[in-house]
């Protein structure tokens, strides 16, 4: 056994939790409707969309088992793409 | 003259993430590129919300939802690929990357649908902006995708435990981009 490694059990957990997240981005995103989302629903969707990354990156990636410092640099990769495209998003509400 | 402490293996800090540390020098240049490729979609939408949301309405959001979940069995199916090698079953971690490799294809298969019905709907990458990044942003992972199952087939005939780790690696990655993609592309408007 390599205990560095996620279990099969955490594994399969990490998978279940992403299918339903990526139901909840379908919920968010009205994909059966032609509607504006709105503030509120897409920042939901790209919070749905880092918390995805962050299980594929701690459990798939195993980041888990690596230095604190990569698992700091990933986060922060995240929380600045994502607080960007945010940030642009109200922009464009606002302008 | 002070000794410098250096992590086994001679990569420094890149030896403490699992796999080949090469593989992680690709992973995090592409992460760069693709956050790159869509900080400048928010931006072109920025300059044309309308015609942005308009020309989004084209795209199957269903499909794009499949795909996403399509991408992330085929990395469930890699992850318990490496979990079975390190557990010493050799043919189990084949057939489980078998298995993520058939799911994976499944995508492609979802998306040369998706490319066709736009193409047959007169959407190509000169209609306007959003096709443009649309078919450079999503043809571009398009092709991740396919050398990522050329990498997990070669992992999958030479399955050291540390070539699975760096293929998988490689294929949560293109995971990964797929799950930033699909809602700002499809979803958020």
């Amino acid at each position: 056994m390599h205990a560095a490694l996620p279990s099969r059990r955490t594994l399969t957990l990490a998978w279940l939790t992403l299918m339903v997240l990526t139901v909840g981005a379908m919920g968010a995103g009205k994909v059966g409707m032609d509607i504006s989302l709105g503030p509120v629903w897409s920042t939901a969707l790209l919070l749905i969309a880092g918390l995805k990354s962050g299980l594929i990156l701690w459990f798939y990636l195993n980041l888990r088992r690596s230095t604190p410092g990569w698992r700091k640099g990933f986060a922060a990769f995240l929380i600045a793409l994502l607080g960007f495209i945010l940030a642009v998003y109200v922009l464009t509400l606002v302008l | 003259m002070p000794q410098v402490k250096q992590a086994p293996g001679g990569w420094g800090p890149l030896s403490t993430l699992p796999g080949n540390p090469i593989m992680w020098v690709l992973i995090w240049s592409e992460l760069l590129v693709f956050g790159a490729a869509l900080g400048g979609f928010a931006v072109a939408r920025l300059l044309d919300p309308a015609g942005f949301d308009a020309s989004q309405a084209h795209l199957d959001r269903f499909l794009g939802a499949l795909n996403t979940m399509v991408l992330l069995t085929s990395g469930f199916l890699a992850a318990m690929a490496v979990r079975a090698r390190a557990d010493g079953e050799m043919s189990g971690s084949r057939r489980w990357m078998a298995a993520s490799m058939a799911v994976g294809a499944v995508f492609l298969y979802v998306k040369i649908i998706e490319y066709a019905d736009k193409l047959d709907a007169g959407l190509d990458i000169e209609t306007n902006t959003f096709f443009t990044l649309y078919y450079l942003i999503t043809g571009f992972h398009f092709l991740h995708v396919i050398l990522g199952l050329i990498i997990l087939g070669v992992v999958t005939w030479k399955n050291s435990l540390e070539n699975l780790e760096t293929g998988a690696a490689f294929w949560h990655m293109v995971d990964l981009v797929w799950v930033l993609i699909f809602p700002l592309i499809y979803l958020v408007r």
